[in-house]
């Protein structure tokens, strides 16, 4: 991230923390004070979040501050000064570096992370509505086939590469579901 | 002393047998392979294993535990050395000077080198917690709920002003976020449900174990998923042993980062990477005049210096686990949480309750440690062939791991989703420059919070007095004062304008 980037970041992240913070003071205030089951007001359940929502909030407020103190409040004047400059962040320069074609969408580090949470958000949400092993498998397959898929190349000649991430998928598979399920006697989801 | 001693070796006795050295040689050969494979972090490692171990005996499992931990840190600087990217955030300061050797053809060398300063940094931070852990766990029988009100947050703010040097109020932010998630779910003194919104999932509370696997695994597997590829350097290794007269003539640097691994690692929650980057930035601040100039362009000293300060810092964030019950490091937080699931209880009484428990855990470090040098000297060719394996074939592996262990603990549906938001929510942290590490120590130390700062209140009818006039108090508060000032740019204004006016 760029510095005007990440100071626009702080700006944004500090006002949901303020929000969250006077959310979780106010919450804490109204929790019982436990007086009325004969026990000391300072065994409170709210007096520890009350005093972490205090600090939360004095902290992101201090952060607030200081992004406006950077001038994010002030017009984009030297937002995009890098790319006026014709230079480009860290970040960006390694992605390029790393990515031998940018032209493919695939080599998109932000289409890759996007690709990477679907995949296994995906997964995690449909254990206990699908057979565990089967889940497993089709997950294993998808993730490498997706990675591993080049636009360029024709569809039969990428058929190997189909047919490992079969094998990788079914053994892993199996192996997580006998080590789990039958030694460690876990109840697979 | 001699007790001590007498009970270090009755400990290693009682590990020398098959079962035992087997466990210890297969957990710290997959404990270097996890290290060394970029995106799988020691922390993660320790993770995964705990839900591997968990019907084992309580020794064999902290046992195969400590030795994946040692191992894997060890193991990051293979990753490090051949592609100048960490294995674990703990090797980043191994780059600096084992890359460049091993692009001088010196691969081998560098990683002799590295194998022995961990050895070293293992062995000095075992010394100093055999001598240190009873010490501090008889000072630690003396700590009240007053002290570790202090104790907690001086942890917190200690722990973000180390992870986030650049940026100290984004670590105490991480920091203070931790210590609310522990809020929420049922409190430990009336059981009264806080922050769940009437789902019945949050009332019971949010497990560790699953938001470290979140943080720490899948958090990096998004991260690693970024990018396409990494090479590995082609170079040919030759002589891996090092001549010990090249090592030796090091003794200053191997014995200061030595120490000061061991000393940061018992900070809370300040982990390897920071005692890494501390031995070498004193080791290059104590080089000759010759020997600096070699800094950062393949320098054995440099190696030698990260290598042993991020191994020292292993046995030494062990020490506040067991007399504090509060981690010196993430991998030891979850080692933490791996000695409750088995029923050792970690803290002030543990020198009451198991006393001999603590010379176990060093044995182990001594068994792992061991391992470690031989496996680390033995196996570098097939370990090489590990780097090699695409980062599309394995991460899915990892996922489904990070997945079924967070499931495995409670077998509980709702870990997995825990795991999966702590994951993306870590990831999104992680690109804003907050530190993870306070954000674990706060879940943690949030339920000590907790019940200790209510605890001394009722204790003294609400008066603060007591947290301002006990002596362990006093320190603990002038050294979290100490601390917060420091990062403060008034307190640096102020100070420059009274030094002007007093020249």
């Amino acid at each position: 991230m760029t510095e005007s980037t990440m100071n626009k970041a702080d700006f944004y992240t500090s006002i949901v923390l303020l929000i969250i913070s006077l959310g979780i003071i106010i919450i804490s205030i109204q929790m019982p004070s436990m007086t009325e089951r004969n026990e000391s007001q300072w065994s409170n359940p709210g007096v520890v979040p009350t005093f972490i929502g205090i600090a939360l909030f004095l902290l992101s407020g201090s952060m607030l501050l200081r992004a406006i103190k950077r001038g994010v409040l002030k017009k984009n004047e030297n937002i995009n000064s890098d790319s006026k400059n014709g230079t480009i962040g860290v970040e960006e320069a390694s992605s390029i570096s790393k990515s031998p074609d940018k032209n493919s969408l695939f080599s998109n580090p932000y289409f890759r992370i996007l690709i990477t949470i679907v995949l296994c958000s995906l997964y995690a949400s449909v254990l206990g509505k699908i057979w565990f092993p089967f889940a497993t498998f089709v997950f294993i397959v998808l993730f490498i086939v997706v990675f591993e898929f080049d636009p360029k190349k024709s569809l039969r000649s990428q058929g190997k590469k189909l047919l490992w991430a079969m094998v990788i998928a079914a053994c892993t598979s199996a192996a997580v579901t006998i080590v789990f399920q039958y030694l460690f006697l876990v109840n697979l989801p | 002393m001699f007790q001590g001693l007498e009970l270090f070796g009755t400990a290693i006795v009682s590990f020398l047998n098959i079962n035992a050295l087997l466990n210890a040689l297969w957990a710290t050969g997959l404990g270097i392979i996890i290290g060394m494979l970029p995106g799988l972090t020691a922390t993660m490692g320790v993770a995964l294993l705990t839900t591997l171990t968990f019907k084992m005996q309580a020794n064999d499992a902290i046992l195969v535990l400590i030795c994946m931990y040692v191992g894997s840190i060890y193991g990051g600087s293979r990753s490090a050395i051949l592609l100048n990217i960490p294995g674990t955030p703990a090797n980043a300061a191994t780059t600096l000077d084992g890359y460049p050797l091993a692009l001088q053809g010196r691969a081998g060398k560098a990683i002799g080198i590295a194998t022995t300063g961990s050895f070293l940094g293992s062995m000095i931070g075992m010394i100093a917690m055999l001598i240190f852990t009873p010490v501090i766990g008889n000072i630690a029988l003396q700590f009240q709920s007053y002290e570790f009100v202090w104790f907690s947050i001086f942890g917190i703010i200690i722990c973000g002003n180390l992870t986030a040097p650049k940026d100290p109020l984004k670590g105490w932010i991480a920091g203070f976020i931790g210590l609310f998630v522990a809020m929420i779910g049922m409190d430990g003194i009336h059981a009264y449900v806080r922050f769940a919104f009437g789902n019945t999932d949050l009332a019971g509370g949010i497990s560790l174990i699953p938001a470290m696997v979140g943080t720490f695994g899948f958090a990096e597997i998004i991260s690693v998923m970024r990018y396409q590829r990494y090479e590995v350097v082609k170079t040919k290794i030759e002589r891996v042993i090092p001549k010990l007269s090249e090592v030796f003539k090091y003794w200053k640097t191997i014995i200061r980062s030595g120490l000061i691994g061991t000393l940061i690692g018992a900070i809370p929650g300040v982990g390897e990477d920071i005692a890494a980057w501390v031995s070498y930035d004193f080791a290059k601040r104590g080089a000759r005049p010759e020997e600096k100039e070699k800094f950062g362009k393949g320098s054995v000293e440099g190696l030698l210096a990260s290598e042993t300060g991020n191994n020292a810092c292993v046995p030494g964030a062990i020490i506040p686990v067991l007399t504090l019950a509060v981690p010196g490091s993430a991998p030891a937080a979850v080692l933490l949480g791996a000695m409750l699931i088995h029923g050792v209880r970690p803290g002030p009484l543990i020198m009451v309750e198991f006393p001999t428990f603590i010379y176990e855990c060093v044995a182990m470090v001594f068994i792992a440690t061991v391992m470690m040098f031989i496996l680390g000297l033995t196996m570098v060719r097939p370990l090489v062939k590990v780097l090699q394996i695409p980062r599309q074939k394995l991460m899915p592996i990892v996922f489904t791991l990070c997945l079924i262990g967070s499931y495995a603990l409670q077998s509980r549906l709702f870990d997995v989703t825990i795991m999966v938001v702590f994951g993306i929510i870590g990831f999104v942290l992680r690109e804003m420059e907050y530190p993870m590490a306070p954000l674990v120590l706060g879940i943690i130390l949030g339920d000590i919070l907790d019940k200790n700062l209510r605890r001394a209140l009722i204790l003294s009818n609400g008066s603060f007095a007591p947290f301002f006039t006990r002596p362990i108090c006093l320190i603990l508060f002038a050294l979290t004062m100490l601390v917060v000032l420091s990062r403060a740019k008034w307190v640096h204004q102020l100070i420059g304008s009274l030094r002007k006016k007093g020249s």
